[in-house]
């Protein structure tokens, strides 16, 4: 099972976390990594785009939530792009869709950075 | 009549994927719809997490998928001590007013890794779970029970 996670910064300079694959308890650590690489660098404020998500399990719900709480406490911000109503339902049923902002699109997201940090 | 299909995997995250693509294509042999299927999907997936999580020691999942015309349940079986045990779940039934769960993380988002966020994502989704812990033998077995539609006819 492959995952596939690059980062690259954008025109706000913030920066996109593009995640493609399944993300479950083997491949949440990769994600993991990479989001902690970004914000050990000082990159608090973050797009992570799960369009190439097909999956993902509580243990990636725990490395979003995880990687949010350390950008807060740098007044960063994390926000989500997502269209899979299956990746959605599992924010919904776990309540995170309160937590998270989360967009259709890049420019939509990039957009909430208006005035951000 | 009731078929059983069975699957042993070692016990590592590598190996979850796998327990992953068996119950995606039985549920596909039973014709769930897809909603249904990304349900299961997550149901097992979360169960096998759930029995790996804390286990320093090398341990076996034992996964048995048995199913009739009504009914399918999955049963997924550590085979080594220290498998979590069996735990009073916190009651996620309760929606808020909104429709939404509240979240187990809290708006405050403090990660508390004494609760089973995964089990309790099984428990929303499955039809009934069971969770046996035996301290003689050293092993965890959790039990998701999935009801097909009554008007569904089902493979077998």
């Amino acid at each position: 099972m492959e995952i596939k996670v690059t980062t690259r910064t954008l025109d706000n300079k913030a920066h996109a976390v593009e995640v493609q694959g399944e993300i479950d308890v083997y491949t949440s650590p990769r994600v993991k990594e990479t989001i902690n690489e970004l914000i050990d660098q000082g990159h608090y404020n973050m797009v992570i785009n799960l369009e190439g998500v097909r999956y993902i399990d509580s243990t990636g719900l725990g490395v979003l939530i995880g990687a949010l709480k350390k950008v807060r406490e740098k007044d960063g911000k994390i926000v989500l792009i997502c269209t899979n109503p299956q990746i959605k339902k599992i924010f919904n049923i776990t309540g995170l869709i309160k937590i998270f902002d989360i967009y259709k699109d890049e420019e939509e997201a990039i957009g909430s950075f208006v005035g951000a940090a | 009549m009731t078929d059983v299909v069975s699957l042993k995997v070692p016990g590592q995250p590598q190996y979850v994927g796998l327990v992953r693509l068996a119950i995606a294509g039985l549920a596909n042999h039973l014709d769930f719809t897809f909603d249904d299927t990304e349900d299961l999907k997550l149901a097992v997936t979360e169960t096998c997490s759930h029995l790996l999580r804390g286990t320093a020691r090398s341990i076996e999942l034992c996964v048995d998928f048995q199913f009739s015309m009504t009914v399918l349940e999955i049963r997924i079986k550590s085979t080594a001590p220290g498998s979590p045990g069996s735990r009073s779940l916190p009651d996620r039934r309760g929606e808020a007013a909104d429709g939404t769960t509240p979240s187990p993380w809290g708006e405050s988002l403090e990660l508390d890794t004494d609760l089973d966020v995964g089990l309790s994502l099984v428990e929303a989704l499955m039809d009934k779970l069971d969770v046996e812990t035996n301290e003689d033998t050293g092993t965890a077995c959790v039990t998701l029970t999935r009801y097909f539609p009554l008007s569904g006819s089902r493979a077998g």
